[in-house]
C-alpha cells in the first residue's frame, strides 16, 4: 500500500462498500476486459460506466494502469513524426507518370498473374477445342467462362490488391472488401 | 491560332490564391475538384496525407526507406482508381485502408520464411489468448532498458506488440481513428477491433509500466 499516495484518484474500497450495490460487484478481470471501451467513452450503459469509474476509483492496481497506459500514449504521442524526404514529391510525380503510361493490370501484379492469365487463356483454347468435339448435349454441359470486366479483384488471403474498393462499380464486386466497404453504415 | 487556343497561363499570385482555396475545402471536396479536372487538387491531397501515412506505415513495418516507398504506392493507387471512389465514404478511411493493406502485404512478403511465419502465428495466438492483467511491477531493472530514454522505451513498446495489434493501436491512439473506421481500414468486424485495442493496450502498458514511475 505504499504507493497508493500517488493515486489522487484512489479511495478506501470500505468507502465504495458504503456507496452500495451500484458500485459493486466488478472485479479486476471485468474492469480491464471493459477498459479500452471505457477509456475510449463507449459504453452506453450507465450502470456499467458508474461501476466502471468505482473500480478504477478504488482498485490500485487497475488505477495504475489506467495511469500507466496514459503515461505511455502520452509520451508516443510526443516523438518527432518523421517527414517525407525532400524529394518524395517529385519521386511521385515521376512515378504518377510512368504509371500513367504503363497499362492497368498487369505491371503491377507481375510475372505471377502475367504467367496466371497465360495458363488460363491455355485453359480455354484447350477447353474450347475439347468442347467443339463434344455432341451438342455435351457441350451445353460446359461451364460458362463470365469475364468480369473490371480489375481483377484477389483476395487478402492470397496476396491482396491493396484498393479496398471503395467504388460504385456496376458490377456486384467478389465477396471480401468490396461488401465490407458497400455495405458499412 | 495555337496561342488563341492554349489555356490562358495563369500568374504566381491566381496560382497561390487557388491553391489557398484547396487548402480550405475539406477531403471530399477536394476528391470532386480533382475528378471536375482540378489537377491541384491531387496535390494538396498528397500535401495532406503523405506525412501521416509515412508514420503511419513506418509504425506498421518499421523500416523508414519501405515506408516512403510504400506510402507512394499508396498515392499511385488513389490517382488510379480515384473516378471509382465513392465520394459518399470517407475518404481518409479510403486512403488508410489501401496503406494498411500494402504495409500488411510488406509483412506478410518479408514472413514467407515458413519457420518465421510459424512464429508469427504463434506470437498472434499467444497475444489474442493472454489473459488480461496488469501487474504492478515497481521494480527497475538494472539491464539496458533502464538506460533507454523513456521515447525509445515507448517506440520499442509499440514494436513489440503482434503485427495485428500493432496496427489498431496505432490506429486509435495515434491517429485518432474511431472503431467504426478502424473496423474498415483493417478489415474486420468491431468485437475484433475492441479485443485487439484492448489486448495491445494492455500488453503496452506492462512493457512500459516498470518505466514510468
Ligand atoms: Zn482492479
Amino acid at each position: 500500500m505504499r504507493n497508493l499516495a500517488r493515486y489522487s484518484r484512489y479511495i478506501d474500497p470500505l468507502q465504495v462498500d458504503r456507496l452500495g450495490p451500484a458500485v459493486q460487484g466488478m472485479d479486476c478481470k471485468e474492469f480491464l476486459e471493459r477498459y479500452s471501451e471505457y477509456r475510449d467513452g463507449r459504453i452506453c450503459d450507465a450502470e456499467i460506466r458508474r461501476r466502471m469509474f468505482w473500480h478504477l476509483r478504488s482498485c490500485p492496481r487497475c488505477a495504475r494502469y489506467d495511469e500507466v497506459l496514459a503515461a505511455g500514449v502520452r509520451v508516443l504521442r510526443s516523438l518527432a513524426q518523421l517527414e517525407p524526404s525532400s524529394d518524395f514529391q517529385k519521386t511521385l510525380k515521376t512515378r504518377l507518370s510512368e504509371a500513367a503510361l504503363a497499362p492497368v493490370g498487369l505491371p503491377q501484379a507481375g510475372p505471377v498473374a502475367a504467367a496466371l492469365l497465360l495458363a488460363a487463356a491455355a485453359t480455354l483454347f484447350f477447353l474450347e477445342g475439347v468442347a467443339a468435339s463434344f455432341s451438342e448435349q455435351e457441350r451445353k454441359a460446359l461451364p460458362v467462362v463470365v469475364v468480369n470486366p473490371g480489375v481483377p479483384f484477389v483476395s487478402f488471403a492470397s496476396g491482396e490488391d491493396p484498393l479496398p474498393w471503395a467504388v460504385s462499380l456496376d458490377l456486384p464486386e467478389p465477396s471480401g472488401t468490396a461488401a465490407r466497404w458497400v455495405t458499412a453504415p | 491560332m495555337k496561342t488563341l487556343l492554349a489555356k490562358p497561363q495563369r500568374t504566381a499570385g491566381e496560382r497561390s490564391a487557388a491553391a489557398r482555396e484547396l487548402k480550405r475545402l475539406d477531403d471530399s471536396r477536394l476528391v470532386a475538384a480533382y475528378l471536375e479536372g482540378r489537377s491541384e487538387a491531387f496535390d494538396e491531397l498528397v500535401e495532406r496525407y503523405q506525412k501521416r501515412l509515412l508514420n503511419f506505415v513506418y509504425r506498421t513495418i518499421g523500416d523508414r526507406e519501405r515506408a516512403e516507398d510504400l506510402v507512394q504506392e499508396v498515392f499511385i493507387r488513389v490517382h488510379r482508381h480515384i473516378h471509382r471512389f465513392d465520394q459518399t465514404k470517407k475518404f481518409s478511411t479510403w486512403i488508410y485502408t489501401i496503406a494498411s493493406n500494402l504495409a500488411k502485404n510488406e509483412l506478410r512478403n518479408r514472413s514467407r520464411n515458413p519457420l518465421v511465419l510459424f512464429q508469427t502465428i504463434k506470437k498472434n495466438w499467444e497475444a489474442d489468448h493472454r489473459p488480461l492483467q496488469f501487474e504492478d511491477v515497481h521494480h527497475r531493472p538494472d539491464d539496458l532498458y533502464r538506460k533507454r530514454q523513456l521515447r525509445e522505451l515507448v517506440e520499442w513498446a509499440v514494436a513489440q506488440l503482434p503485427e495485428h495489434h500493432r496496427q489498431v493501436f496505432v490506429l486509435r491512439e495515434l491517429e485518432g481513428k474511431t472503431y467504426e473506421e478502424i473496423s474498415e481500414i483493417v478489415g474486420c468486424n468491431l468485437g475484433t477491433v475492441k479485443s485487439r485495442l484492448n489486448r495491445a493496450r494492455n500488453r503496452f502498458a506492462q512493457l512500459v509500466a516498470p518505466y514510468l514511475d
